[in-house]
């Protein structure tokens, strides 16, 4: 493989990433190649020597992407970082990702209640302040000034179960980006 | 020598020569390869990554051969980063030295 074939390779593995990425990282390899031919390597050589452009751009991309998602933190970013991880065949994280879709799930559906029982408190509440009858309330010593503080309570419980859930998803989103670089390591360890 | 004692090592390398002067990242392949071996490609994504991380800086810089090069200094982070790292490596080459010696 000489120079030329080389940088393409590369190249055609940096896909997806910005310019800036791509750019600085073609400019590392070039620079090696142009100091190591002043120096009478073959290209050839160099490029044995560097190892697979394959493996260097999709080492380079996860990196990248790990990087972006733990200073950037969102669902599309975490996302990406580990299909770039899976990129690298690693089947262990194909696994991984079932759990961390179920896991997401059951987030959303913690979000969900919490935001349920709000909502539900905070409507008892305004009823309670409406002049309407509140007979369809079958419980017996029911007034006005219960049901809003019924509701209150309801509105309160509702979001501090959000910021709980908020909490939970925080350490569950540290605890990908743990596991994803763990993963790395061991990847590019074998690599090598 | 293990691939994955290599990794841990290769960054207490990289942060210990950068003490002692500016290099660019030909020289730094070169001078670490000849010593841990690695295949030449695999220091760039760990420069790229320790420069993302805020422990070096880049700057270019002409060369009599050629083009000019990018050099990697270290950051204030970066001395502190490859200080630590020096202690705690010889702390623990200490103690496995006398596991060995028993």
């Amino acid at each position: 493989m000489n120079k030329k074939e080389f940088m393409s390779e590369l190249k055609k593995n940096l896909k997806g990433l910005s310019k800036e990425d791509r750019e600085e990282i073609i400019e590392d390899y070039g620079e090696h190649f142009d100091i190591g031919k002043k120096r009478k390597r073959k290209e050839s050589e160099i490029a044995k020597s560097l190892g697979k452009p394959k493996q260097l751009a999709k080492q380079a991309k996860v990196e990248l992407l790990v990087s972006k998602a733990e200073k950037k933190k969102s669902v599309k970013n975490i996302s990406r970082a580990i299909f770039a991880t899976i990129g690298m065949s690693f089947f262990n994280l194909i696994f991984v990702v079932g759990i961390f879709f179920g896991l997401l799930g059951v987030l959303i559906g913690l979000f969900a209640t919490g935001f349920a029982i709000a909502v539900s408190g905070l409507s008892l509440a305004v009823l309670a302040f409406l002049p309407i009858s509140l007979e369809f309330i079958s419980l017996p010593l029911v007034n006005h000034l219960t049901v809003f503080f019924v509701g209150l309570g309801l509105l309160c419980l509702g979001t501090l179960f959000c910021i709980g859930t908020w909490y939970v998803g925080k350490g569950f989103y540290i605890i990908t980006i743990k596991y994803i670089k763990l993963n790395i390591r061991i990847i590019s360890g074998e690599r090598e | 020598m293990d691939t994955q004692f290599k990794k841990g090592v290769l960054e207490i390398a990289v942060l210990s020569l950068l003490q002692k002067k500016d290099y660019y990242g030909y020289e730094l392949v070169q001078i670490i390869s000849k010593i841990i071996e690695i295949s030449e490609g695999t220091l760039y994504p760990l420069l790229r990554r320790l420069k993302k991380e805020g422990y070096l800086k880049t700057y270019l810089k002409e060369s009599r051969e050629g083009p000019s090069r990018k050099y990697y200094q270290l950051t204030n982070k970066g001395k502190e980063k490859g200080k630590k790292m020096k202690i705690d490596w010889k702390n623990f080459v200490n103690k496995i030295d006398k596991i060995i010696k028993k």
